[in-house]
């Protein structure tokens, strides 16, 4: 197992050199560049100036090199072009933190409820506790978030001031975003439970194990969760990464000073080094994610461990 | 096996919990930790709030603004950037040799800042300013020094500062930009350490306010140099010399101050605590201002107008920005080289009706380029000047027989139907975009294919003359007509439309370099007619800024050319 | 160890069925009858399927009024009526004006068109690319395995607006440059989820039999591994669409998306959005639609997912 998570680490910083090449010459080759993002008024001189300040005077091969360079001998990914002077990696942990805890809330709000509404629906599957949890599920995942969330925001802080209306500054702030985001998951969730529980149940050792007169609630415990977590956990993987980058227009409307509007405004502003950063950033987080769903995978389904080892030991 | 599969259950989700924090976990736990603090001082603040509230009904009210910013500011050194949040948030710190007063009818006047009093020659080429005792937060005297250090950052090539447009009236600044003459060629000079002297290149008539704008604040070297790079960045990385000092900045998200007691001033400012929220979405703006969160808000939707107008608490103020909204052609594109297919676009508007049905009373109807708040020489440019735009209608009743004759010159097609033109369009002004199709659609029998690109798309096209026809908006940063007037001179290369015209160029160099008042407002109206007659561009509103305060909130200033003062504010 | 001998047990009675019908035929029998009769199977148990019918005919009815909509009302979708401007719905509008008069229920169904087009030709594809690169993943293990998935993850890891910037910037904008940048990552997590349901199948008894008996390795995977996954995917699919309909919306908020005048829901939604205190209903009735289409592939989905599930063939 440790030569196998050894592995991945290895694949994986590969990875991440492959997508910050990809992006470093994709960010360059969109049309405008960070200095007309500057202002309108800036004489032809200066721009001049300001182009060889930041090296985009040189051979693109030369500037990659060089962004490399800086990357792995100081661990630096520059400043900003557009908040001038301000350090690419300051900047990224001065928000990062904002995304992840917003992103950590509303994956656990969308977790655990989903999980629970899934199991509850295919429990009671063609009852109407199972079309009132589908009927959630799919307001959940048919309404955008953003409606959702200028919804929440117009009834519940303009109309009814049960919650602060923008800002972040403690957890009472947090309550409506987080909520906003998880919606949708909570439904992806539920369903996706209620489809594999269903999947379970139908399977014969448990028409058997209930045959024997396995109680309901055991029942789930012992062998419908354990199966049925395996797809929760593949989607896990990617949500988590998603959180940080996609939680932008939730953020936008709550003015929270996450990550996701964060990159949407750097790319609008063609700030090369900040998308570059950004990008490291938020795929290293896609790649750690997806290992550690991988290696949870191998701990929770044996079968899956095993036929990793390439072999399978007699049972 | 069965508590085997719970504890892997826990883990799975701990992980997905965990894995959130991915890159930076060490920050993760801190954040959330100040995040605790941060609730429980924040019940604190709001109880205090709440009991500073009650006070207040016995008279007491606390101090505290808080207003609304809609971005974060590129950077607090404004050597460096050239966006209004930042010289708005730095205007509130740091006070320049004069300061500007806006008295409750809007008018402005000039007083005294860091400098006592100010001499000029008779030529009003050179001028001697003579600084107050004052010291910076951090205890050092504002030396003459100050300036000319800041001067000479901004105008240095090195620096290549965005904002050293805005000051080449000090004479060899143009040049010392350019790399042709050393930057000591400059003519800012520190006499000693109360005495600043500057000299101009020509006889600004707007000197002494540009002398407090946001181009002319001082800095301090020592400060400067020993933050590098990062000058500006936080909060702890610039001192101020002005009437609050900046306590904290969470980017991206709010900006606070306190009063500073060492301002020399200091008995005249009122408020003690001045908060600036940052918020990009006017809805949530608006729901701030309604709830309380802030105590003045910008509005530029007129639905928010028509309901908050129904609040007897709130007061409104409209203000007449010095910005003009147009549509500009490209004249290397064959159809749009030709005078009258130009001028039938601009006739075939109708201003009235983008005023009051596209932008539904928000902005005013353009029928010149200068906007109704600029003046020259103290007497207001659009009385003096007329409407260019209105006489180019009055003769051209029929727009597209116009179009079709101008057709008829360039020996194309005569059916207007067959023409198809590109606009480029901002992809966030697309409202405005879609009517203009409609209309030249309508009015001309044109085909207009809507380009919509970001930004800095925009710009490179526009400089490029990579385009057909597009629009914007254009603001001027002095009162003076050369402020937005020099756009069109042969050279400049703000917004290119492949126009040059030498009467034009005469004109306005003229003007510019002229004292008599009489000669320069002749010289711009005819420019200026010259510019809209020819349909080079056609301007087709005037920008205005409507906000919202709440009645407790007295003597915000904003004046016209420079950013909003909170330092004469205050709670009542 | 007990469970697992339960598990293993409760695997014979399928494997047997499926096993047998594929190895006793002739060659060219082989590959038609069985698969006609599974999806005639399909067909047969979904036809009873209430629910799913209703969803399919309410599918069909949005289908068709994205047609034959726009035409109803003799407006045009892009016609401008500054005086009629954010009218209520009413008789000469059904579902009123937006803020340039230009009638709602004309550029509901026109938005209709391209947000269906966009979802599902976009959930088509991700779910083709998805299944056969996931599939062949997971069956060929090892070094392949490998190397497959960390392409996907590699693609997976780039932000997709940089993708979305980039792709309209070389095959220019409109709908198909969005689907293409939509569609370039999209597959990863049908990949990656079909991968995860294939590695829990591929070492089950049946299986190993079919391999030992020398069936090619496409046929394993189209005939026993995918169809024993389908149930999962056809989940992933009903929920793929909404993403394509929403990542249009995103892009739209930011102004990437539909460009003007040609407008989709999720644009008329983002639109309506920041007037949505004064102007409900221009939220209300995109919206609306979105959410249907919605209900529609979500129960189809469901009725699909039973229908083509294997293992409740019997």
């Amino acid at each position: 197992m440790g030569k196998y998570i050894l592995k991945r680490i290895l694949y994986a910083v590969i990875a991440l050199f492959v997508v910050s090449t990809i992006a470093f010459f994709a960010v360059r080759m969109i049309p405008g560049n960070p200095i007309e993002a500057m202002t309108e008024k800036l004489p032809d001189e200066i721009r001049q100036q300001v182009f060889e300040q930041y090296g985009f005077d040189k051979p693109i091969m030369e500037q990659y090199k060089l962004f490399f360079k800086e990357l792995f001998t100081e661990g630096d990914l520059g400043e900003s072009l557009k908040y001038r002077g301000r350090k690419v990696t300051d900047t990224i942990a001065s928000y990062a933190p904002v995304s992840g805890l917003l992103g950590a809330e509303a994956i656990a709000i969308g977790v655990i409820s989903g999980i629970i509404l899934g199991i509850v629906a295919a429990l009671n599957r063609g009852k109407w506790l199972d079309y009132l949890v589908m009927f959630i599920a799919v307001v959940g995942i048919a309404v955008p978030n953003f409606v959702l969330a200028s919804c929440f925001q117009y009834f519940l802080t303009i109309r009814f001031h049960l919650f602060p209306t923008t800002g972040w500054e403690g957890f009472s702030y947090t309550v409506l975003p987080a909520l906003a985001l998880s919606f949708n998951s909570t439904a992806k969730y539920a369903r996706y439970m209620r489809a594999n529980c269903l999947d379970v149940l139908n399977q014969d050792y448990i028409i058997t194990a209930k045959s024997k007169g396995m109680s309901k609630f055991r029942l789930i415990r012992k062998h419908v969760l354990k199966n049925s977590i395996l797809p929760i956990i593949t989607l896990l993987g990617p949500q988590i990464a998603l959180m940080f980058g996609g939680a932008f227009v939730i953020e936008r409307i709550f003015a929270i000073p996450g990550l996701g509007s964060y990159f949407v405004s750097s790319v609008t502003d063609r700030d090369y080094t900040m998308v570059m950063g950004q990008t490291i950033f938020i795929a290293a987080l896609y790649i750690l994610s997806v290992l550690i769903v991988d290696i949870l995978y191998g701990f929770i389904d044996p079968r899956i461990r095993i036929s990793q080892r390439g072999g399978r030991d007699g049972n | 096996m069965k508590k085997k599969v719970a504890v892997l259950l826990a883990m799975a989700m701990a992980a997905g919990v965990l894995s959130g924090c991915g890159g930076s976990g060490g920050k993760e736990t801190t954040a959330a930790a100040t995040e605790a603090a941060d609730a429980k001082e924040t019940t604190a603040a709001e109880k205090e709030t709440a009991k500073e509230t009650e006070k207040a009904d016995e008279g007491e009210k606390k101090q505290a603004l808080s207003v609304s910013l809609d971005a974060e500011p590129d950077s607090l050194d404004l050597a460096k950037v050239s966006d209004m949040y930042s010289t708005t948030v730095v205007s509130q710190m740091i006070e320049g040799l004069t300061a500007i007063r806006v008295d409750e009818n809007g008018a402005e006047t000039v007083e005294p800042g860091m400098a006592e009093s100010w001499e000029s020659s008779e030529d009003q080429m050179t001028w001697t300013f003579h600084l107050r005792d004052a010291k910076w937060e951090d205890g050092v005297d504002v030396k003459a020094g100050d300036f000319e250090y800041a001067i000479k950052r901004i105008l240095n090539p090195e620096t290549a500062s965005p904002i050293s447009g805005n000051i080449l009236f000090i004479k060899n600044a143009e040049e010392a930009v350019a790399g042709s003459v050393g930057i000591d060629e400059v003519g800012v000079k520190a006499l000693d350490d109360k005495t600043l002297e500057i000299q101009l290149a020509y006889p600004a008539p707007y000197f002494l306010s540009s002398c407090a704008g946001s181009s002319m604040l001082p800095m301090r070297q020592d400060i400067v140099e020993a933050n590098g790079d990062s000058y500006g960045t936080e909060a702890d990385k610039i001192v101020g010399n002005g009437p609050f000092s900046l306590k904290e900045w969470v980017h991206n998200s709010k900006i606070s101050y306190v009063k500073n007691p060492s301002y020399w001033n200091a008995d005249a400012v009122k408020l003690e605590e001045l908060t600036m929220k940052i918020i990009n979405e006017e809805t949530a703006r608006i729901g701030e201002f309604e709830n309380g969160g802030i105590d003045v808000v910008p509005v530029s939707t007129a639905e928010w107008v028509e309901k908050l107008d129904q609040n007897k608490d709130y007061v409104k103020k409209v203000v007449s920005l010095p910005r003009t909204e147009y549509l500009f052609f490209n004249q290397e594109v064959e159809l749009f080289s030709n005078e009258k297919v130009r001028q039938a676009f601009s006739i075939a508007l109708n201003r009235e009706e983008i005023a009051s049905e596209v932008y539904q009373g928000m902005q005013e109807p353009a029928y010149g380029w200068i906007p109704n708040s600029m003046q020259v020489d103290g007497v207001n440019f659009r009385e003096m000047a007329g409407e260019p735009i209105q006489e180019l209608i009055e003769e051209n009743p029929d727009p597209k027989a116009l179009l079709i004759e101008g057709l008829k010159e360039l020996g194309m097609s005569e059916d207007p139907s067959q023409v198809t033109v590109q606009l480029m369009s901002r992809n966030t002004s697309q409202d405005i975009a879609e009517y203009f199709q409609y209309t030249f659609n309508t009015v001309l029998g044109v085909n207009v294919e809507i380009d919509p690109v970001e930004w800095p798309v925009f710009q490179e096209r526009n400089r490029g003359l990579d385009y057909e026809m597009g629009f914007k908006s254009y603001g001027a940063d002095f009162d003076d007509p050369y402020s937005m007037m020099q756009l069109w001179m042969t050279g400049v290369k703000t917004v290119p439309t492949g126009w040059s015209n030498e009467e034009y160029d005469r004109l306005m160099t003229e003007a510019s370099q002229s004292l008599d008042k009489e000669l320069r407002a002749k010289d711009y109206k005819e420019a200026e007619a010259l510019v809209l007659r020819t349909a080079t561009i056609c301007p087709y509103a005037y920008s205005t800024d409507i906000s919202y305060s709440k009645n407790y909130v007295k003597n915000i200033m904003e004046p016209v050319f420079s950013s909003t003062l909170y330092k004469y504010s205050y709670i009542e | 160890m007990e469970i697992k001998t339960i598990e293993e047990l409760a695997c014979i009675p399928v494997e047997n069925d499926d096993f047998a019908a594929a190895s006793d035929q002739d060659e060219g029998d082989v590959i038609l009858r069985p698969s006609l009769n599974y999806w005639q199977d399909a067909w047969r148990r979904l036809r009873k399927n209430p629910v799913a019918i209703l969803a399919i005919v309410m599918l069909a009815a949005l289908a068709v009024m994205c047609v034959v909509g726009p035409g109803m009302t003799g407006y045009d979708y892009d016609a401008v009526s500054l005086s009629e401007k954010n009218a209520l719905p009413s008789s000469d509008h059904w579902f009123g004006t937006d803020k340039m008069g230009r009638d709602l229920f004309t550029r509901v169904w026109i938005g209709g068109r391209i947000s269906m087009i966009l979802g599902i030709a976009g959930a088509a594809i991700d779910m083709l690319i998805g299944v056969v690169y996931g599939g062949v993943a997971a069956y060929f293990g090892g070094k392949t395995d490998a190397i497959m998935m960390r392409i996907v993850e590699i693609l997976a890891s780039i932000p997709y607006l940089l993708l979305v910037v980039l792709v309209s910037l070389i095959v220019g904008k409109g709908v198909g440059s969005l689907l293409i940048a939509m569609c370039l990552t999209g597959w990863c997590h049908m990949a990656r989820l079909v991968r995860g349901q294939v590695l829990q199948l591929k070492d089950q008894e049946y299986l190993l039999a079919a391999k030992a008996l020398g069936t090619p390795w496409y046929k394993v995977i189209f005939r026993h591994l995918i169809p024993n996954t389908l149930g999962v995917v056809i989940v992933a699919v009903t929920f793929d669409v909404p993403s394509f309909i929403f990542g249009e919306a995103f892009l739209s908020y930011i102004g990437l998306g539909v460009q003007a005048p040609m407008t989709s829901w999720g644009s008329l939604a983002s639109n309506a959005q920041q007037t949505m205190a004064f102007y409900p209903y221009q939220l209300f009735f995109p919206a609306f639609f979105i959410a249907l289409t919605m209900l529609s592939f979500q129960l189809l989905g469901d009725g699909l997912r039973d229908a083509l599930d294997p293992k409740l063939r019997q």
